[in-house]
């Protein structure tokens, strides 16, 4: 793995605007950073894409564990959703299946789990599309690990092959810069490749008709199936909770709420605990550990908020946020490589459950949301 | 090959304008009549049609009761100029969600 320079695009503004990446500066900060890349070799990223894989296999049984062992209360799921979490689990409803894996990896060692984002994972229009772009002009007879697009488009195509008329809405919360937006503009263009037709609404546009038992949009239409880029622990704490447990029975909710499993940080620990020594895990417990440079994060923080960072007992970084009130774990820590001066951290996604490609993010010791964004190639 | 994105690149172009250019019409919302009883419930259009209640106004953003719920955040004289629509069926509620996003006042981009 090599941290090389080039020289940006000249137009690359419109460029990545042109693929949907409109939040490449935002609050004139850089995200989008395309005056470096990231270079593997193949067997690199073989050695990524098999931890990604194993990683799966290692969630998809830390969840059954969780089921068989009634350990629902650990995560701070509410009380309320722990029969549709159980019950969803087993009949595992559609879904896309898609997350990423946050992960360290210096290039000599095995990649380092850090956390999963599977119920509103982002960077995916970057991932999918934009560094794509970006190396079919710079490079284009380089390869790129990149199946994201192909993946989703087929992952529709699957889920979507039993429903007509095929209407699938989208709903997402309104934001400023259009990240959410463009990202469930993105999935709804995956979705219509498919052969599927979506219709956006906001979240908070959401009616529950109490007549007919089910959520309508806003021109009264039952909704049946719902991607929803709103996180489940959020959607359960809301006034519409009861209603959307009731509506479970009919609306397929796209991820599903099994999915706040494998979404909080509690699942860590647990990994830890049935697979202790994984050369991918870090070791993760809910308690401080007795020795060693370590982590803590909140269960549910989201873009490395609330994350304090602990060498030799002192605080080494911290970050501010909303999070905390609901718990923390601690994991030990992967000192991230230092090239340039960027600190890479790897997002590895999956669709379906497949790997299906690679995002960079360079930060400071947290990776936050101030983190860069860069393409990468293989080239060996 | 190039994508071909098609609802993307009309949000994406959206986006790119500046927030007051933009009309985006399926994330507008609307501005809404609702009828209201003497006690401050919501109470079926019919009453305020024949002229028994008086109407209530709720501006776009705010939340919506079924028949029976208590009403707030509206008014009882219309803003000037603002054209309110009925609201939905009655038994339709809305805002029950996007709260909590709301307050925490940030997207999952960059991240998630």
């Amino acid at each position: 793995m090599r941290r090389r320079s080039v020289p940006p695009r000249e137009d690359w503004e419109r460029r990545v605007e042109s693929g949907g990446l409109v939040w490449h500066t935002p609050l004139g900060q850089p995200y989008w950073n395309e005056r470096a890349y990231y270079a593997f070799s193949s067997d690199e990223i073989s050695i990524i894409e098999s931890a990604t894989e194993t990683l799966y296999g290692l969630f998809v049984a830390a969840a059954q564990h969780v089921i068989d062992h009634d350990r629902l209360g650990e995560f701070g799921i509410p009380a309320c959703a722990h029969d549709a979490v159980r019950q969803a689990w087993r009949a595992r409803p559609p879904s896309l299946d898609y997350g990423r894996f946050d992960l360290g990896y210096d290039g000599v060692g095995p990649p380092k789990l850090f956390e999963f984002n599977c119920d509103t994972p982002t960077s995916l229009v970057e991932a999918a599309v934009v560094q794509w772009d970006w190396k079919e002009d710079v490079f284009p007879a380089l390869d790129q690990f990149n199946s994201l697009h192909d993946r989703l488009v087929d992952r529709w195509r699957m889920i979507g092959a039993d429903w007509a008329p095929g209407l699938v809405h989208f709903t997402y919360q309104e934001d400023d810069t259009g990240e959410d937006a463009v990202t469930v503009a993105y999935l709804r263009d995956t979705a219509r490749e498919a052969g599927l037709t979506s219709e956006g609404i906001l979240i908070g546009d959401l009616g529950w008709d109490g007549e007919h038992r089910q959520f309508v949009d806003l021109r009264m239409r039952p909704i049946t199936r719902l991607y929803h880029l709103y996180p489940w622990e959020w959607l359960v704490a809301e006034s519409f909770a009861e209603p959307l447990l009731e509506s479970l029975r009919r609306t397929s909710w796209i991820e599903p709420i099994w999915k706040m499993m494998w979404s909080t940080k509690a699942i860590l620990p647990i990994l830890w605990e049935l697979f202790e020594g994984h050369p991918n895990l870090l070791p993760a417990s809910r308690e401080p550990p007795a020795a060693g440079d370590y982590v803590r994060k909140p269960l549910l923080s989201r873009e490395g908020a609330n994350v304090t960072l602990y060498r030799d007992g002192n605080v080494a970084a911290r970050s501010s946020g909303p999070y905390g009130g609901e718990g923390s774990v601690y994991q030990a820590l992967f000192p991230l490589p230092d090239l340039d001066g960027a600190h890479p951290v790897l997002g590895s996604w999956v669709v379906g459950g497949v790997p299906a490609g690679l995002g960079i993010r360079e930060g400071g010791l947290i990776t936050g949301d101030t983190a860069r964004f860069a393409p990468h190639v293989i080239a060996d | 090959m190039k994508r071909k994105l098609e609802i993307t690149t009309a949000v994406a172009a959206a986006f790119a304008l500046s927030a007051c250019e933009r009309n985006d019409e399926w994330v507008a919302r609307q501005d809404v009549r609702v009828c209201r009883d003497v006690n401050g419930a919501r109470i079926d259009d019919l009453n305020c049609d024949r002229g028994a209640r008086a109407w209530y106004y709720i501006p776009r953003g705010g939340g919506v009761p079924p028949i029976g719920g208590a009403l707030s955040g509206g008014s009882f004289a219309g803003r000037p100029g603002v054209s309110y629509v009925a609201a939905d069926a009655a038994s339709v509620t809305r805002g029950g969600f996007g709260s909590i996003g709301r307050a925490m006042g940030h997207a999952f981009g960059r991240g998630g």
